[in-house]
Protein backbone atom coordinates (compact mmCIF):
# COMPACT_ATOMS: atom_id res chain seq x y z
CA UNK A 1 0.00 0.00 0.00
CA UNK A 2 1.33 3.42 -0.92
CA UNK A 3 1.17 5.89 1.92
CA UNK A 4 0.97 9.59 1.27
CA UNK A 5 3.58 11.92 2.65
CA UNK A 6 2.23 14.54 5.04
CA UNK A 7 2.68 18.29 4.38
CA UNK A 8 5.85 19.95 5.66
CA UNK A 9 3.88 22.74 7.32
CA UNK A 10 1.80 20.36 9.46
CA UNK A 11 2.54 18.82 12.84
CA UNK A 12 2.60 15.43 14.52
CA UNK A 13 2.10 14.28 18.09
CA UNK A 14 4.19 11.64 19.83
CA UNK A 15 3.23 9.99 23.10
CA UNK A 16 6.01 10.22 25.76
CA UNK A 17 6.43 8.21 28.98
CA UNK A 18 8.00 9.86 32.05
CA UNK A 19 11.02 7.56 31.65
CA UNK A 20 11.83 9.53 28.45
CA UNK A 21 11.23 13.01 29.82
CA UNK A 22 13.81 14.84 31.91
CA UNK A 23 15.28 18.30 32.38
CA UNK A 24 12.00 19.75 31.11
CA UNK A 25 12.50 18.20 27.69
CA UNK A 26 11.40 15.22 25.67
CA UNK A 27 14.45 13.00 25.22
CA UNK A 28 15.52 10.64 22.45
CA UNK A 29 14.24 7.67 24.44
CA UNK A 30 10.72 8.77 23.49
CA UNK A 31 11.34 7.68 19.91
CA UNK A 32 12.72 4.18 20.43
CA UNK A 33 10.60 1.64 18.61
CA UNK A 34 10.46 -1.93 17.34
CA UNK A 35 8.75 -2.83 14.04
CA UNK A 36 5.63 -4.99 14.25
CA UNK A 37 5.37 -5.47 10.50
CA UNK A 38 7.25 -4.56 7.28
CA UNK A 39 7.01 -0.88 6.43
CA UNK A 40 6.36 0.04 10.02
CA UNK A 41 7.66 3.19 11.68
CA UNK A 42 7.37 5.37 14.76
CA UNK A 43 3.72 5.77 15.66
CA UNK A 44 2.48 9.39 15.73
CA UNK A 45 -0.70 11.38 15.13
CA UNK A 46 -1.26 14.01 12.45
CA UNK A 47 -2.64 16.97 14.39
CA UNK A 48 -4.08 19.02 11.51
CA UNK A 49 -6.09 16.00 10.28
CA UNK A 50 -7.99 15.68 13.58
CA UNK A 51 -11.44 17.19 13.98
CA UNK A 52 -11.56 20.32 16.07
CA UNK A 53 -11.57 24.10 15.86
CA UNK A 54 -8.24 24.56 17.63
CA UNK A 55 -5.25 22.52 18.77
CA UNK A 56 -6.81 21.66 22.14
CA UNK A 57 -9.88 20.24 20.40
CA UNK A 58 -7.74 18.33 17.93
CA UNK A 59 -5.66 16.83 20.71
CA UNK A 60 -8.86 15.84 22.52
CA UNK A 61 -9.96 14.09 19.29
CA UNK A 62 -6.67 12.19 19.15
CA UNK A 63 -6.81 11.42 22.87
CA UNK A 64 -10.24 9.82 22.48
CA UNK A 65 -8.81 7.40 19.90
CA UNK A 66 -5.67 6.32 21.74
CA UNK A 67 -4.89 2.62 21.77
CA UNK A 68 -2.40 2.66 24.60
CA UNK A 69 -2.66 3.45 28.27
CA UNK A 70 -1.97 7.16 28.67
CA UNK A 71 -1.43 8.45 32.19
CA UNK A 72 -1.33 11.84 33.86
CA UNK A 73 2.45 11.59 34.13
CA UNK A 74 2.77 11.17 30.34
CA UNK A 75 3.36 13.91 27.76
CA UNK A 76 2.55 14.52 24.14
CA UNK A 77 5.37 15.97 22.06
CA UNK A 78 4.55 18.27 19.15
CA UNK A 79 6.88 18.17 16.12
CA UNK A 80 6.83 19.99 12.79
CA UNK A 81 6.80 17.52 9.91
CA UNK A 82 9.06 19.53 7.60
CA UNK A 83 11.72 19.88 10.25
CA UNK A 84 11.55 16.18 11.09
CA UNK A 85 12.02 15.29 7.44
CA UNK A 86 14.92 17.71 6.90
CA UNK A 87 16.81 17.19 10.15
CA UNK A 88 16.52 13.40 10.17
CA UNK A 89 17.57 13.20 6.53
CA UNK A 90 20.61 15.37 7.24
CA UNK A 91 21.56 13.30 10.28
CA UNK A 92 21.19 10.03 8.40
CA UNK A 93 23.40 11.33 5.60
CA UNK A 94 26.02 12.26 8.20
CA UNK A 95 25.76 8.72 9.58
CA UNK A 96 26.02 7.16 6.13
CA UNK A 97 22.61 5.49 6.39
CA UNK A 98 20.99 4.65 3.07
CA UNK A 99 17.39 5.10 4.18
CA UNK A 100 14.70 7.58 3.16
CA UNK A 101 13.02 9.10 6.18
CA UNK A 102 9.48 10.37 5.74
CA UNK A 103 6.29 11.13 7.66
CA UNK A 104 3.38 9.26 6.11
CA UNK A 105 -0.34 8.87 6.71
CA UNK A 106 -1.34 5.50 8.20
CA UNK A 107 -5.00 5.69 9.26
CA UNK A 108 -6.14 2.89 11.56
CA UNK A 109 -9.40 1.04 11.03
CA UNK A 110 -11.79 0.42 13.88
CA UNK A 111 -11.49 -2.81 15.87
CA UNK A 112 -13.61 -4.53 18.48
CA UNK A 113 -11.89 -2.46 21.14
CA UNK A 114 -11.04 0.80 19.43
CA UNK A 115 -12.67 3.34 17.12
CA UNK A 116 -10.99 4.21 13.83
CA UNK A 117 -8.12 6.67 14.07
CA UNK A 118 -7.86 8.77 10.89
CA UNK A 119 -4.97 10.81 12.37
CA UNK A 120 -2.53 7.93 12.80
CA UNK A 121 0.74 8.39 10.94
CA UNK A 122 4.26 6.96 10.89
CA UNK A 123 7.75 8.35 10.86
CA UNK A 124 9.10 5.83 8.39
CA UNK A 125 12.41 4.95 6.81
CA UNK A 126 14.45 5.19 9.98
CA UNK A 127 16.61 2.60 11.77
CA UNK A 128 14.66 0.49 14.23
CA UNK A 129 17.26 -1.48 16.07
CA UNK A 130 19.32 -0.85 19.16
CA UNK A 131 22.25 0.57 17.21
CA UNK A 132 24.19 3.77 17.91
CA UNK A 133 22.96 5.12 14.57
CA UNK A 134 19.34 4.58 15.57
CA UNK A 135 19.97 6.32 18.87
CA UNK A 136 21.46 9.32 17.03
CA UNK A 137 18.31 9.55 14.91
CA UNK A 138 16.11 9.39 18.03
CA UNK A 139 18.12 12.25 19.55
CA UNK A 140 17.62 14.21 16.34
CA UNK A 141 13.88 13.66 16.57
CA UNK A 142 13.92 14.82 20.20
CA UNK A 143 15.64 18.02 19.09
CA UNK A 144 12.75 18.61 16.66
CA UNK A 145 10.17 18.75 19.47
CA UNK A 146 8.62 22.22 19.48
CA UNK A 147 6.62 21.87 22.65
CA UNK A 148 4.80 19.32 24.77
CA UNK A 149 1.44 19.08 26.45
CA UNK A 150 0.03 16.75 29.15
CA UNK A 151 -1.16 13.45 27.72
CA UNK A 152 -4.32 13.72 29.78
CA UNK A 153 -6.13 16.97 30.53
CA UNK A 154 -5.37 18.71 33.79
CA UNK A 155 -8.02 18.08 36.44
CA UNK B 1 52.89 9.30 52.00
CA UNK B 2 51.03 12.33 50.92
CA UNK B 3 50.32 15.38 52.99
CA UNK B 4 47.05 17.14 52.96
CA UNK B 5 47.14 20.81 52.08
CA UNK B 6 44.81 23.55 51.13
CA UNK B 7 44.67 25.80 48.14
CA UNK B 8 42.74 28.97 47.65
CA UNK B 9 43.01 32.16 45.72
CA UNK B 10 42.39 35.72 46.75
CA UNK B 11 38.92 35.79 45.28
CA UNK B 12 36.36 34.68 47.78
CA UNK B 13 34.08 32.16 46.20
CA UNK B 14 32.40 29.05 47.34
CA UNK B 15 31.87 27.83 43.81
CA UNK B 16 34.46 25.15 44.27
CA UNK B 17 35.78 23.80 47.53
CA UNK B 18 38.98 21.94 47.12
CA UNK B 19 41.64 20.27 49.14
CA UNK B 20 45.01 19.61 47.68
CA UNK B 21 47.07 16.51 48.14
CA UNK B 22 50.74 17.04 47.63
CA UNK B 23 52.15 14.18 45.64
CA UNK B 24 55.29 12.24 46.23
CA UNK B 25 57.05 14.22 43.55
CA UNK B 26 56.25 17.54 45.12
CA UNK B 27 58.81 20.05 46.28
CA UNK B 28 60.40 18.92 49.58
CA UNK B 29 59.17 21.96 51.45
CA UNK B 30 55.68 21.51 50.11
CA UNK B 31 55.79 17.86 50.94
CA UNK B 32 56.03 18.56 54.65
CA UNK B 33 52.86 18.33 56.58
CA UNK B 34 50.72 21.30 55.77
CA UNK B 35 47.93 22.66 57.82
CA UNK B 36 44.53 21.88 56.44
CA UNK B 37 42.00 24.62 56.03
CA UNK B 38 38.99 25.33 53.86
CA UNK B 39 39.76 26.01 50.26
CA UNK B 40 38.20 28.10 47.55
CA UNK B 41 39.08 28.14 43.89
CA UNK B 42 37.25 30.83 42.02
CA UNK B 43 37.27 29.17 38.62
CA UNK B 44 36.29 25.72 37.46
CA UNK B 45 39.14 23.28 37.04
CA UNK B 46 39.37 23.68 33.33
CA UNK B 47 42.36 24.20 31.07
CA UNK B 48 42.22 27.93 31.54
CA UNK B 49 43.42 27.83 35.13
CA UNK B 50 46.64 29.77 35.28
CA UNK B 51 46.04 32.30 38.02
CA UNK B 52 48.21 32.27 41.16
CA UNK B 53 46.96 30.47 44.23
CA UNK B 54 48.18 30.31 47.78
CA UNK B 55 48.96 27.19 49.74
CA UNK B 56 48.75 27.77 53.45
CA UNK B 57 51.03 25.68 55.60
CA UNK B 58 52.56 25.76 59.04
CA UNK B 59 55.58 27.26 57.36
CA UNK B 60 53.82 30.20 55.83
CA UNK B 61 51.87 31.06 52.76
CA UNK B 62 53.24 29.69 49.51
CA UNK B 63 52.30 31.46 46.33
CA UNK B 64 52.00 29.02 43.49
CA UNK B 65 50.84 29.25 39.95
CA UNK B 66 48.72 26.30 39.07
CA UNK B 67 48.83 25.13 35.52
CA UNK B 68 46.29 22.78 34.09
CA UNK B 69 47.74 19.36 33.79
CA UNK B 70 45.23 16.60 33.30
CA UNK B 71 41.64 17.00 34.37
CA UNK B 72 40.81 13.62 32.87
CA UNK B 73 42.71 11.80 35.54
CA UNK B 74 39.57 12.17 37.60
CA UNK B 75 38.23 9.22 35.70
CA UNK B 76 41.16 7.04 36.55
CA UNK B 77 40.30 7.04 40.21
CA UNK B 78 37.42 7.72 42.46
CA UNK B 79 38.73 10.66 44.40
CA UNK B 80 40.74 12.95 42.22
CA UNK B 81 39.24 15.72 40.21
CA UNK B 82 42.49 16.27 38.42
CA UNK B 83 46.20 16.56 38.53
CA UNK B 84 47.54 20.06 38.26
CA UNK B 85 51.05 21.32 38.14
CA UNK B 86 51.81 23.91 40.77
CA UNK B 87 54.81 26.12 40.12
CA UNK B 88 56.17 28.07 43.06
CA UNK B 89 56.41 31.75 42.28
CA UNK B 90 57.18 33.25 45.67
CA UNK B 91 58.61 32.73 49.15
CA UNK B 92 59.21 30.59 51.00
CA UNK B 93 59.45 28.22 48.06
CA UNK B 94 62.17 28.85 45.54
CA UNK B 95 60.64 30.56 42.52
CA UNK B 96 60.36 28.21 39.61
CA UNK B 97 60.26 25.09 41.72
CA UNK B 98 57.52 22.81 40.61
CA UNK B 99 55.24 20.54 42.51
CA UNK B 100 52.56 18.20 41.43
CA UNK B 101 49.34 18.82 43.26
CA UNK B 102 46.38 16.56 43.13
CA UNK B 103 43.16 18.35 43.89
CA UNK B 104 40.20 16.65 45.43
CA UNK B 105 37.11 18.68 44.98
CA UNK B 106 34.52 18.97 47.66
CA UNK B 107 32.17 21.13 45.76
CA UNK B 108 28.66 21.94 46.94
CA UNK B 109 27.63 22.31 43.31
CA UNK B 110 28.73 18.77 42.52
CA UNK B 111 26.97 17.42 45.58
CA UNK B 112 23.78 19.09 44.39
CA UNK B 113 24.20 17.52 40.96
CA UNK B 114 24.82 14.12 42.50
CA UNK B 115 21.71 14.43 44.65
CA UNK B 116 19.70 15.52 41.59
CA UNK B 117 20.87 12.46 39.66
CA UNK B 118 20.08 10.16 42.58
CA UNK B 119 16.64 11.75 42.85
CA UNK B 120 16.08 11.15 39.14
CA UNK B 121 17.13 7.51 39.51
CA UNK B 122 14.60 7.12 42.30
CA UNK B 123 11.91 8.66 40.09
CA UNK B 124 12.90 6.36 37.23
CA UNK B 125 12.54 3.30 39.46
CA UNK B 126 9.05 4.43 40.41
CA UNK B 127 8.15 5.21 36.79
CA UNK B 128 9.57 1.87 35.61
CA UNK B 129 7.38 0.02 38.10
CA UNK B 130 4.38 2.06 36.98
CA UNK B 131 5.11 1.39 33.30
CA UNK B 132 5.91 -2.29 33.75
CA UNK B 133 9.48 -1.67 32.64
CA UNK B 134 12.72 -3.07 34.06
CA UNK B 135 15.97 -1.28 34.79
CA UNK B 136 18.87 -3.64 34.05
CA UNK B 137 21.05 -4.05 37.12
CA UNK B 138 24.26 -4.11 35.03
CA UNK B 139 23.33 -0.82 33.41
CA UNK B 140 22.48 0.89 36.68
CA UNK B 141 25.66 -0.41 38.30
CA UNK B 142 27.76 1.04 35.46
CA UNK B 143 25.80 4.30 35.51
CA UNK B 144 26.42 4.76 39.24
CA UNK B 145 30.09 3.81 38.98
CA UNK B 146 30.96 5.87 35.92
CA UNK B 147 28.69 8.90 36.21
CA UNK B 148 28.41 9.34 39.97
CA UNK B 149 31.81 8.09 41.11
CA UNK B 150 34.20 8.64 38.23
CA UNK B 151 32.87 11.41 36.02
CA UNK B 152 31.30 13.40 38.84
CA UNK B 153 29.80 16.02 36.53
CA UNK B 154 29.00 19.49 37.78
CA UNK B 155 26.10 19.64 35.37
CA UNK B 156 23.21 17.23 35.64
CA UNK B 157 22.55 15.15 32.54
CA UNK B 158 19.10 14.19 31.36
CA UNK B 159 18.72 10.60 32.57
CA UNK B 160 16.31 8.30 30.77
CA UNK B 161 15.31 4.67 30.83
CA UNK B 162 15.32 3.06 27.40
CA UNK B 163 12.92 0.40 26.20
CA UNK B 164 15.78 -2.13 26.34
CA UNK B 165 16.12 -1.55 30.10
CA UNK B 166 19.36 0.43 29.96
CA UNK B 167 19.98 3.83 31.50
CA UNK B 168 21.19 6.73 29.38
CA UNK B 169 22.76 10.05 30.32
CA UNK B 170 22.67 13.00 27.96
CA UNK B 171 24.41 16.35 28.25
CA UNK B 172 23.47 18.85 25.57
CA UNK B 173 23.52 22.55 24.82
CA UNK B 174 21.40 24.99 22.87
CA UNK B 175 23.63 24.76 19.80
CA UNK B 176 22.81 21.07 19.33
CA UNK B 177 26.02 19.65 20.74
CA UNK B 178 25.61 16.60 22.92
CA UNK B 179 27.19 13.73 24.79
CA UNK B 180 24.82 10.77 24.98
CA UNK B 181 25.98 7.70 26.89
CA UNK B 182 23.94 4.50 27.12
CA UNK B 183 25.26 2.18 29.80
CA UNK B 184 25.05 -1.36 28.45
CA UNK B 185 26.76 -3.20 31.30
CA UNK B 186 30.19 -4.81 31.69
CA UNK B 187 31.84 -1.42 31.08
CA UNK B 188 30.41 -1.00 27.58
CA UNK B 189 28.97 2.34 26.58
CA UNK B 190 26.99 3.20 23.47
CA UNK B 191 27.77 6.81 22.64
CA UNK B 192 26.19 9.47 20.42
CA UNK B 193 28.31 12.61 20.15
CA UNK B 194 27.40 15.76 18.24
CA UNK B 195 30.06 18.49 18.19
CA UNK B 196 30.22 21.88 16.53
CA UNK B 197 33.76 22.13 15.30
CA UNK B 198 33.17 25.28 13.23
CA UNK B 199 30.49 27.98 13.68
CA UNK B 200 27.54 27.75 11.28
CA UNK B 201 28.61 24.34 10.06
CA UNK B 202 26.94 20.98 10.33
CA UNK B 203 27.52 19.20 13.62
CA UNK B 204 30.22 16.55 13.51
CA UNK B 205 28.70 13.20 14.46
CA UNK B 206 30.41 10.29 16.15
CA UNK B 207 28.54 7.18 17.28
CA UNK B 208 29.58 3.72 18.39
CA UNK B 209 30.21 1.36 21.25
CA UNK B 210 33.38 1.35 23.33
CA UNK B 211 34.54 0.64 26.82
CA UNK B 212 33.93 3.54 29.19
CA UNK B 213 37.44 5.04 29.30
CA UNK B 214 37.81 4.86 25.52
CA UNK B 215 34.43 6.57 25.15
CA UNK B 216 35.55 9.41 27.37
CA UNK B 217 38.67 9.82 25.27
CA UNK B 218 36.38 10.30 22.24
CA UNK B 219 34.40 12.88 24.22
CA UNK B 220 37.58 14.76 25.05
CA UNK B 221 38.92 14.60 21.51
CA UNK B 222 35.74 16.21 20.22
CA UNK B 223 36.01 18.96 22.85
CA UNK B 224 32.69 17.95 24.41
CA UNK B 225 33.86 17.58 28.01
CA UNK B 226 32.80 21.20 28.51
CA UNK B 227 29.20 20.05 28.30
CA UNK B 228 29.79 17.89 31.36
CA UNK B 229 31.94 20.36 33.28
CA UNK B 230 30.58 23.81 32.69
Amino acid sequence: MTRISLPDADHILRHVKPTAFDEGRVQGAAFGWMPKQPGDGISVNWIEHADGANQDDKIAFIRARRRRDWKKSHKLAVLNIGRVRADVRQRMEALGLALSPDVVHDPLKSTDKFPADPTHALISGIPNNDSPEAEAVFDTLAACVENHVPALPEA
Amino acid sequence: MQDRASVFDDTTSDAIQANALLGQRSHPRLARRIEARPVCLSAPLLPSITSPYHIHSAHGIHRVGIEYFDIWSQWQGLENIGVVRAVAIGDPIEPGQAALVRIVVREPERDIVKQSILSRLKDLHAAAADEDMTIHLDSERDFRLYVLEQMRPNRKPAVTLLENGNLRALWSDASGQQVGLQFRGDGWVQYVLFARTMPDQTLATSVGRKMFNATLESVRQMGLHRLIYT
